[in-house]
């Protein structure tokens, strides 16, 4: 009797214990949503869709494709922050920082994320979301759609960005193709994917992606339909496949024709545009205090009206500055030579917080163009040259040109001149073998900053080193 | 107890002589050492109120002619009974107790002596911590313990030790920091300066697996015990003590920057013509702007040069001791207020405090108010000891402070060109782009950041006499924290200006963060010690702690310029205002429960051998690994007991000790729910989504690691010489290793435990009473440990990079990873640096990064001090040292720039920089680009006169109200010997990025009691 009586005090005891423990130990996450409950509905894979697309640094392209190239000279003086240098001066290595935004790995690691956060909410997505109602199917689709988009987009830009070859090279290296999300992250070291690999699973991409979102869906700070199409265009262009850059920009060019001289400063002083397709911005990714980290334009300048980079006077001497929109538009020249394309100091209440433009008809318009003078249709291309100048230009008079190379020269100028600051100006020589070539006046005296050539491996930028670190099959580029 | 029940038996033996007669005893009550005693409590058998002695330890008692004894019992003394003859004047000499404190080591669970005890560990007193100049007592051990590190962070008034290492580091990417238990009860880690250290006692190191093991998965780091000062039998004792005093800048070590004459030249000599301050002559550098290596000089007309002559002959009057603007004398005062005093069944200690001190650099500051109530109570079978405490301070911060920014004052103290000026015009400041210097300084004047803390602590244990030395024991406590912090940038000024993206309108922003540590201690207790051949000591015990933190900041913007540093000023924000609020916070809570058991066995005053078992269950592992079994077992020999030790006279003291054990680190975790793959919030441009925040690892488990000891203590020469000495072996293992990802995962990093890392070293004190005499008390000591760590596995991988430094296995933790510096080819005046192998190469590659250029962890820490006494005088010193250690110098690589950063100073050897070929020089040709390597690394050993101490005592005979003072001074941080460039080499990581150097501080006091 006794010995029960010990025994159910033991019990009550360990009983007691065992619920405190319990009570302690056994605790559910407060700030984290535990991943297999994040998206079971529709509004959860819009979250996730908002996710992705907050994920997408795109300042970063713009970042090194004007510090890499000809569109900028070096702030000077007491107001340079020594911001940018490294990557100016091509000086760069595999683990240099100064690809911005206090991240080693830059666009590498950034269009990395966009893509696994893609093909997480595709997978579970798919699986785990529910969609009846018509109005349901669509969104879902539209949702899908976007997100694949995006996944296609992000290997696009990474293929331009870290391909091992200057131009497309089919069978050389490219980058990872990613097109699910890993499960095992401790043992995945992936190995690069071909550039045609790649490429035929960006195409097959944009293809599901346009057959998924409706063409009612028309806001431009997410991926359209007509983004979608704009894409298959960089691709075709990518590749050079020059009737597929036809096809496509005839198909996007009339959706969203382009913007007249007079409505065009607004393009750049309005800080975000509407949610609709009525100008010629294709795809913009918006930016506001809520991600003020992303403002665009401080990278040129800072919020003490630092200067960490002017317009180069290679780009300035380029334009006809009295008639031409986009020289008033893209820059001050007064106290000094500013870039304006995204705001500037000293204007009254500015913030920087312009959307990125991501994508607009002027660059269908030139492709289309570039494509013509490749097919050797000559006039074609001279009425596409002469549409967009027309539109920028007061009182323009086309002079017809009459080679296909002094053509191709002039279409690669006016991209110069019309797409300064959004992340082409770097590919647009890569994509064609050309040297990068600036002013003496724009390079401060370091002789060694005035010409790199497509041979030179710092053309070519470097696998991040972190990637390297952590995967050793991964194959760095040349001279790196 | 034992000599309660003494007393009491004694009470009852006199009690029944007969009273008579009275007659009266004088003498005088004296120490070992021939000190008066005070306040000894003097009763005989009649006469129970008896009398104390008085300052001068005379006393006189008046009592029956029949008692046939006196005694004689003070708290810090041995009581002493002395038979009563016929004399009326009867000296004593009480042993002091203090000899047998230092053999007592508290561990928080249980109090040892040091004969019985099997662990390794330090202690230092009271008198080694009180009145120290420092806000945060931590950073006072600094130099007094062997092996124990402690690396100050900051100067900032306040600020908690950057490094608190017992035995080196333990993990590699979570805490090393030891665990803090004031009282029985766990407190923050680096949460300090709302707490008073003149409250202590005494602090108790514990370091090895005997001592700090039965902690469990708390362990690992080593322990710090904390016990605060208690009341002592006897008259209420009152103490004023106060002190006042300054603190000043140190100046730049092995460092000189350019003055207006050589920056001019620089800029004429070599930055102009190497053309990186462009051309013509408004580039903004007027050393160029009217040289005449200036083309554009050369080709103005004679009217325009004496102009521009006139102009630079202005500049040169110019020459601004940018350190001066921004550093200042500090002014420094405490006053403190304490009672003391009980019966034999009560006592108590109640203290208040009183603490300010300036920062050396403008608005940064610490005021502090402290209460302490500490109550002890004892009947037949209870005890129970009650220790509170409440603290607030408020502390004003510079601005940017240990950042690479030009609003850090330090920065901007080092970087702006002497020729700058602060004042355009009288009182206003020239701020604009590129104005580094003014621009700090206003906006040290023209925002706040004032950070309020509130730090309190309840402890309270009980303990109950049960049946035959079996007693219930239990310690309930919280510990509580609440900081709020503000701050505001003014509106109208430079700095609120510059907030572009939130309406160039100033901020004001609240955050607060709240932490509560709870715990109970519950069990069992039996203590026995049967004919002083056998003594046993056991305890079983359950214990529980929850730990709750919240965040909360809110930030608006719009402040109307009339209601300045006040969330009223705040205006709503809209997207056309962009004066939107920013608010964010976060919430995390954990829970530990243990069930442990120790036990301690001493075998005829010979052997003592000890074990502990624990089992800890945490929330912050999956289910599968959720609770862990750690123990531990010790041994001490004490050679003393032993028949051979009976015939010597040399040897006084004699033990060998050993333990082994495992511990774990709960520190080790750096997020509450690291191992759940989960979503978190964010957003696009406002619109709500989310984002997969962690990869989540299901095999996460807890650091842990296995610690053997083995150690001697000596003392010969009448205990006059002491010597302490440990060898110890720590191998951690399951440590989180940030292991790098693919990028395509897309995560960067996943948390495993792949990291393995091995501490070995020795720790020694020696000290040693050089004179100790009835007068002169003089002792010399000395302590260090010397520390090797190696990382000795990162499972799959071999090395992991981490910035400048690298994680490789075979290394040191915090090795620097940089390429090789050899110099400056004298041809072309480019840098040369080394390749993977060692060879020269001019090329710069990541791939040439090698990790031999040492490690910030130091491979030698230690203390020495003097003290010295001479009737009422006083004097003692104190010097702290690290060895061995590198440090990444940032700072340097900005004054010896050379391919950018022109608008800021440079040091005057840039007046060497190469300009032709032939130039030998170590600084490379202006315009090439000047990369990391290991040129930035730096010695960052120092050896440091850390306190002087010089005081004067006197006990006034004839004044009832007061029983003495003590006047004394004091000179804290007084010189460093160190080959660092820089303001201060001491420092907590890898990396100086301008850090608020230590202070130096001069204080005088005044103690009285009454």
């Amino acid at each position: 009797m006794k010995l029960i009586k010990n025994l159910c005090w033991v019990f009550m005891l360990l009983a007691f214990l065992t619920s405190c423990e319990k009570e302690l130990v056994d605790l559910q996450p407060i700030d984290q949503i535990p991943a297999e409950k994040a998206i079971k509905t529709l509004a959860d894979l819009t979250s996730a869709v908002n996710g992705v697309y907050g994920t997408w640094a795109a300042r970063r392209s713009v970042y090194i494709s004007a510090l890499i190239s000809d569109e900028v000279r070096l702030g000077f003086g007491g107001e340079y922050r020594n911001v940018g240098n490294v990557l100016y001066n091509w000086q760069f290595v595999s683990d240099s920082q100064d690809w911005r935004d206090a991240e080693t790995g830059g666009v590498w690691t950034n269009l990395y994320a966009v893509i696994d956060r893609a093909n997480r909410a595709i997978e579970f997505g798919t699986a785990n979301v529910p969609s009846v109602t018509v109005a349901d199917i669509s969104l879902k689709n539209q949702l899908i759609g976007e997100l694949t988009a995006l996944r296609a987009m992000a290997h696009l830009e990474l293929l331009r960005c870290f391909s091992i070859s200057a131009e497309y090279n089919p069978t050389a290296l490219g980058v990872v193709l990613q097109n699910t999300f890993v499960k095992n992250v401790s043992i995945y070291r992936p190995r690069r994917n071909t550039q045609k690999e790649v490429i035929d699973f960006i195409t097959a991409d944009l293809i599901a992606a346009k057959a998924l979102i409706p063409t009612s869906f028309i806001d431009i700070g997410r991926v359209t339909r007509n983004a979608v199409i704009g894409a298959q265009v960089r691709v075709a262009m990518h590749i050079k496949d020059w009737p597929g850059v036809v096809d496509r920009a005839n198909e996007i060019i009339p959706l969203q024709p382009l913007t007249p001289r007079l409505s065009y400063a607004g393009l750049w002083t309005t800080r975000a545009l509407g949610a609709n397709q009525t100008t010629e911005v294709i795809w913009k990714l918006n930016i506001s205090p809520a991600n003020s980290g992303a403002a665009i334009g401080t990278l040129f300048q800072d919020a003490n009206t630092a200067q960490q980079a002017a317009p180069s006077a290679k780009l300035l001497a380029t334009y006809d500055q009295l008639n031409d929109v986009r020289f008033s538009t893209f820059f001050r020249t007064a106290p000094r030579n500013l870039i304006a394309k995204y705001g500037f100091l000293p204007l009254a209440g500015e913030t920087f917080l312009y959307d990125i433009k991501m994508m607009r008809t002027s660059e269908m318009v030139l492709a289309r163009a570039e494509a013509y003078a490749e097919l050797n249709n000559l006039p074609a291309a001279n009425a596409d040259l002469s549409l967009l100048r027309t539109n920028r230009i007061a009182a323009y008079v086309h002079t017809n040109i009459t080679s296909i190379a002094a053509m191709v020269t002039a279409i690669l100028q006016e991209r110069y001149k019309e797409l300064c600051y959004e992340g082409q100006r770097y590919f647009d020589l890569r994509r064609r073998s050309l040297p990068i070539v600036r002013d003496a006046s724009d390079i401060g005296g370091i002789t060694t900053s005035q010409t790199l050539p497509p041979t030179d491996n710092k053309y070519i930028l470097p696998i991040p080193q972190q990637e390297k670190l952590a995967n050793p099959n991964i194959e760095q580029n040349i001279g790196y | 107890m034992r000599k309660i029940i003494t007393l009491l038996s004694l009470f009852v033996c006199l009690s029944i002589s007969l009273l008579a007669q009275e007659r009266t005893i004088t003498g005088r009550v004296v120490d070992d050492k021939g000190v008066a005693i005070e306040a000894v409590s003097i009763i005989s058998s009649s006469n129970k109120n008896g009398t104390q002695s008085s300052a001068n330890g005379n006393y006189s008692i008046t009592i029956p002619a029949g008692d046939k004894s006196l005694i004689f019992s003070s708290v810090n003394y041995d009581t002493k009974v002395i038979k009563l003859k016929a004399e009326s004047v009867i000296n004593v000499t009480l042993v002091s107790k203090n000899s047998q404190l230092e053999d007592v080591i508290v561990t928080g669970y249980t109090v040892k002596k040091k004969n019985e005890f099997t662990g390794a560990s330090s202690k230092v007193n009271a008198k080694q911590i009180e009145q120290v100049p420092i806000a945060s007592f931590e950073q006072i051990l600094q130099g007094r313990a062997p092996g124990l590190y402690i690396a100050s962070g900051s100067g900032q008034p306040g600020t908690a030790a950057g490094r608190v290492n017992i035995r080196g580091v333990s993990s590699i990417s979570g805490g090393s920091g030891p665990l803090y238990i004031l009282d029985g009860i766990p407190i923050e880690e680096g949460v300090f300066r709302s707490i008073n250290p003149n409250d202590f006692e005494s602090v108790d190191v514990l370091k090895d697996a005997a001592s700090a093991g039965l902690y469990g998965s708390r362990g690992a780091n080593g322990v710090i015990v904390l016990t605060s000062k208690k009341g002592k039998v006897g008259k209420t004792l009152l103490q004023y003590r106060g002190q006042v005093g300054n603190s000043i800048a140190p100046k730049p070590l092995n460092l000189t920057l350019m003055n207006t004459e050589q920056r001019l030249r620089y800029e004429a000599d070599f930055l102009g013509p190497a053309g990186v301050l462009g051309v013509g002559t408004s580039t903004g550098f007027p050393g160029w702007d009217y040289s005449p290596n200036n083309p554009a000089y050369v080709a103005s007309t004679p009217a325009q040069q004496s102009v521009f002559n006139a102009q630079l002959d202005s500049v040169k009057q110019i020459n601004t001791d940018w350190a001066d603007i921004f550093f200042r004398k500090g002014t420094f005062r405490q006053h403190e207020l304490n009672a003391s005093g009980g019966t034999q069944n009560l006592t108590f200690f109640t203290s208040l405090s009183v603490y300010q001190q300036e920062g050396v650099i403008i608005r940064s500051n610490l005021d502090r108010y402290t209460f302490r109530g500490n109550l002890d109570f004892k009947t037949e079978r209870l005890t129970a000891s009650i220790r509170s405490t409440a603290g607030y301070s408020i502390s004003k911060g510079i601005e940017s402070e240990s950042a690479v920014a030009l609003a850090n004052p330090v920065a901007a103290a080092y970087l702006e060109l002497p020729y700058r000026k602060l004042n355009k015009a009288p009182n206003v400041i020239d701020t604009g782009a590129g104005r580094t210097g003014p621009n700090a300084f206003d906006r040290s004047n023209t925002t706040t950041a004032t950070s309020g803390q509130f730090k309190g602590g309840l402890a309270i244990t009980l303990q109950y006499n049960i049946w035959n030395g079996i007693s219930f024991k239990t310690t309930n406590g919280v510990d509580y924290r609440n900081n709020n912090q503000s701050r505001f940038i003014d509106p109208n000024q430079f700095a609120g200006l510059q907030l572009v993206n939130n309406g160039r309108a100033g901020l004001y922003n609240e955050s607060f963060v709240e932490n509560v540590q709870l715990i109970s201690t519950s069990g069992l207790v039996y203590n026995k010690n049967i004919k002083g051949m056998h003594v046993i000591n056991v305890l079983a015990m359950s214990e529980s702690i929850r730990n709750k933190a919240r965040t909360f900041t809110a930030t608006g913007y719009g402040i109307n310029v009339n209601l300045p540093n006040t969330p009223a000023g705040i205006t709503p924000g809209s997207t056309t205002n962009n004066f939107i609020p920013l608010i964010s916070g976060n919430k995390f809570i954990n829970g530990l429960s243990s069930l442990f058991a120790a036990a301690d066995y001493t075998y005829n005053k010979r052997y003592t051998i000890s074990a502990s078992l624990r089992r800890d269950v945490t929330s912050q592992v999956p289910e599968k690994n959720k609770s862990i079994i750690l123990s531990t077992v010790g041994l001490t020999w004490n050679l003393m007991a032993e028949n051979f030790m009976k015939n010597q006279n040399v040897v006084d003291e004699a033990r060998v000790r050993m333990s082994t054990g495992e511990s774990a680190n709960l520190n080790g975790f750096v997020s509450e729910f690291g191992f759940i793959p989960s979503y978190g919030a964010t957003n696009y441009s406002g619109v709500s989504g989310i984002f997969p925040n962690s990869p989540g690892n299901p095999e996460y488990r807890i650091e842990s690691q296995v610690l053997t000891n083995i150690g001697f203590d000596v003392a010969v020469w009448n205990k006059r010489v002491r010597i302490t000495a440990d060898a110890y072996r720590k191998e951690s293992k399951n440590l989180f290793v940030n292991q790098g990802l693919s990028r395509t995962t897309g995560f960067n990093t996943l948390s495993t435990n792949a990291g393995e890392m091995e501490n070995r070293g020795i720790d020694a004190a020696i000290n040693v009473d050089a004179v100790s005499n009835k007068n002169v008390l003089l002792t010399v000591g000395v302590n260090g440990g010397f520390l090797r760590n190696r990382i000795t596995s990162l499972g799959q991988l071999s090395e992991l990079p981490q910035g400048t430094g690298i994680i490789r296995k075979g290394y040191s933790f915090g090795s620097h990873f940089q390429a090789g510096y050899l110099g400056v080819n004298p041809q072309t005046g480019l840098a040369v640096y080394e390749d993977i192998n060692g060879n020269p190469t001019t090329d710069y590659l990541a791939a040439n990064n090698r990790a031999e250029f040492g490690t910030f962890l130091p491979k030698f820490t230690g203390g020495g001090s003097v003290d010295f006494s001479y009737k009422g005088f006083d004097f003692a010193i104190l010097f702290s040292t690290a060895q061995g250690v590198y440090r990444f110098n940032n700072e340097s690589f900005f004054y010896e720039s050379t391919n950018g950063n022109f608008q800021f100073n440079k040091k005057v050897e840039l007046l060497n920089s190469w300009r032709a070929p032939g130039d030998r020089t170590e600084f490379q040709k202006i315009n090439s680009q000047r990369q990391f390597s290991s040129k930035d690394i730096d010695d960052a050993s120092f050896v440091r006169l850390r306190n002087v101490q010089a005081g004067y005592t006197y006990s006034f005979k004839k004044i009832k109200s007061i029983r003495s003072i003590k006047i004394w001074a004091q000179a804290q941080n007084l010189y460093t010997w160190t080959s660092w460039t820089g303001f201060d080499p001491e420092e907590s990581n890898n990396i100086a990025n301008y850090e608020f150097p230590n202070p130096k501080t001069y204080t005088v006091g005044l103690d009285i009691n009454f």
